[in-house]
């Protein structure tokens, strides 16, 4: 007994050591594992003026984002710094909020779960543009916990952000913007970027103080680190560029795809990603919109999270089938171009997985999302 | 890799994490940036061991103290944590996939705060944050490694009026 004891110690530790945590990420490609081709421009919220710059997490489109059993536990923020002037030092809060019931974020103060003050790039002596890969972790003890006690177990919408101070500079010497795919209603003439039917809301919003926020239309290269694996539905339209490469659009063509048939009919991929069991297991369902949030207790301390597909038998999720990652990550075809028929227009499809680590016997539920037909 | 991350984030063995990372590790510490100068060699542990051996409870006190100061690296070695950040989250967990690359360097930004320069061209830190969530200062851990070249700037504003 002391041995098997020992050794399950020492392998605790040693796993410690090396592990990772998930940049839960809402952008057309997975900057992370992908070669980012489809950034239409690096840009702020409100130009050179004071603003946040937010994502949006709402509970229409994603659940179980971060999903401890219950409680929402993020670890830091994962985020690409654009500097105009690599040699001098910017300036920037991190900022997770709730929404404002009106809709969009709150901005006072009561609506702040998290914010850190005052954090700054490296030094350099490059006086030229660049960009910083910016890893911000909080660790497990100062992971942010936000608590719902009553399913879905999240904020209808909550925001994580960066929030940027006014730079007057900025692009023309300095300072310090995100990278941004635009939406094709944006009106910026970007080439690359978001690829989504006509109508789709903005996902991200430039919060202010002291004026009206405003959603902007674009998706930053931005988003909060879980410990839970992600899920995304992916876009496929083939007549379209707007990714700069081969590949799905991870996010605004996933979750508003265009099934018109006038021109598009998009396909779908999912993308499983996970650093924590990067040889894991995979259970793949789906369900017909969101169900009630359903914890498995006979797997109590097994599998980690609520299912947002369904519960047990007679109203479980739909199986897709099973399959493993690689490296951390699987994509899986759910249903080609073309093949989707405009009849299914006003559905909605929600998907979620389960990754296995085999050899900790434990498994987690991924977040769940919805793909609006 | 780290299961046990996944357990400790669902609360399910937090007294375990806790544990783990209070396990020895060897101590070692970097010099200022300019002195051409490598990490340090851990601490003799023959001689913290003897040290032990007297005051057992006095030792165990001053190494978690020290342990406390320690910032895991990704191969396995330790070095102090910086900014005076006392219970630094391993660099492993925010060094993203990117191949492990050895410090080289302490260097101070204009803004005050050291960091750790890596071989690579790649940044890390750790610093106390005031977190009004916790109620306490708390430490993080950061990483910047260099990215591509960004895209033009979007001079273009959005028209309030027209988005929701």
């Amino acid at each position: 007994m002391q041995p098997i004891r020992s050794l399950a110690a020492v392998a605790f530790v040693t796993a410690t050591v090396s592990s990772q945590v998930n940049p839960f990420l809402f952008y057309p490609q997975d900057p992370v594992r992908q070669t980012v081709t489809c950034t239409s421009f690096v840009g702020r919220p409100d130009l050179s003026n004071a603003a946040e710059a937010l994502m949006e997490i709402n509970t229409d489109h994603m659940r179980g984002v971060g999903d401890a059993n219950g409680l929402i536990r993020l670890f830091g923020v994962y985020h690409w710094i654009a500097d105009e002037r690599l040699s001098t030092v910017e300036t920037y809060d991190l900022v997770v909020r709730n929404g404002a019931a009106s809709g969009g974020p709150d901005m006072s103060p009561a609506a702040e779960f998290l914010r850190i003050s005052g954090l700054t790039t490296p030094p350099s002596s490059n006086p030229m543009r660049g960009t910083w890969i910016a890893y911000d972790g909080f660790g497990i003890a100062g992971g942010l916990v936000i608590t719902v006690n009553q399913p879905p177990y999240a904020p209808p919408r909550y925001y994580v952000g960066v929030d940027l101070p006014a730079n007057p500079l900025w692009p023309t010497t300095d300072g310090h913007s995100l990278f941004r795919a635009d939406l094709l209603n944006a009106g910026t003439g970007a080439v690359f970027g978001e690829n989504h039917r006509l109508g789709a809301p903005d996902p991200t919003w430039a919060g202010l103080h002291g004026a009206p926020s405003f959603s902007t239309p674009w998706t930053y290269i931005l988003g909060p680190f879980v410990t839970s694996p992600n899920l995304q539905i992916g876009g496929l339209d083939p007549t379209s560029n707007r990714l700069g490469a081969p590949g799905a659009n991870l996010s605004m063509n996933g979750l508003f795809p265009d099934i018109s048939g006038m021109p598009r009919s998009d396909g779908l991929t999912l993308r499983i990603t996970d650093v924590i069991a990067p040889f894991g297991v995979v259970f793949l369902g789906g369900s017909m919109g969101f169900q009630p949030a359903y914890f498995e207790f006979s797997l109590s301390g097994t599998l980690i999270g609520h299912s947002h597909i369904g519960g047990a038998n007679p109203s479980g999720p739909v199986p897709l089938g099973i399959t493993t990652l690689m490296a951390g990550v699987r994509e899986v075809s759910i249903a080609m171009p073309n093949t989707l028929s405009p009849s299914l227009m006003g559905q909605d499809f929600a998907f979620q997985a389960v990754v296995w680590d085999v050899n900790f016997d434990l498994a987690e539920w991924t977040n769940a999302q919805v793909t609006h037909l | 890799m780290n299961t046990s991350l996944r357990i400790a984030a669902a609360g399910l063995v937090l007294a375990a994490a806790t544990t783990a990372i209070w396990l020895p590790t060897p101590g070692g510490d970097v010099t200022p940036a300019g002195s051409g100068a490598t990490p340090a060699a851990p601490d003799p542990p023959a001689a913290a061991g003897a040290a032990a051996a007297e005051v057992p409870e006095l030792r165990g006190e001053a190494a978690a103290e020290r342990r406390s100061h320690e910032l895991e690296l990704p191969d396995g070695t330790t070095v102090a944590t910086l900014n005076d950040a006392v219970d630094a989250a391993p660099l492993a967990m925010y060094w993203g996939p990117m191949p492990w690359s050895p410090i080289v360097a302490i260097e101070r930004s204009s803004a005050g705060v050291d960091w750790y320069r890596h071989a690579d061209g790649s940044y890390s830190t750790t610093q106390m944050v005031w977190r009004k969530d916790l109620g306490r200062y708390a430490a993080m851990t950061r990483v910047a490694h260099p990215g591509p070249e960004p895209a033009p700037p979007a001079t273009q504003g959005v028209a309030a009026a027209g988005r929701r």
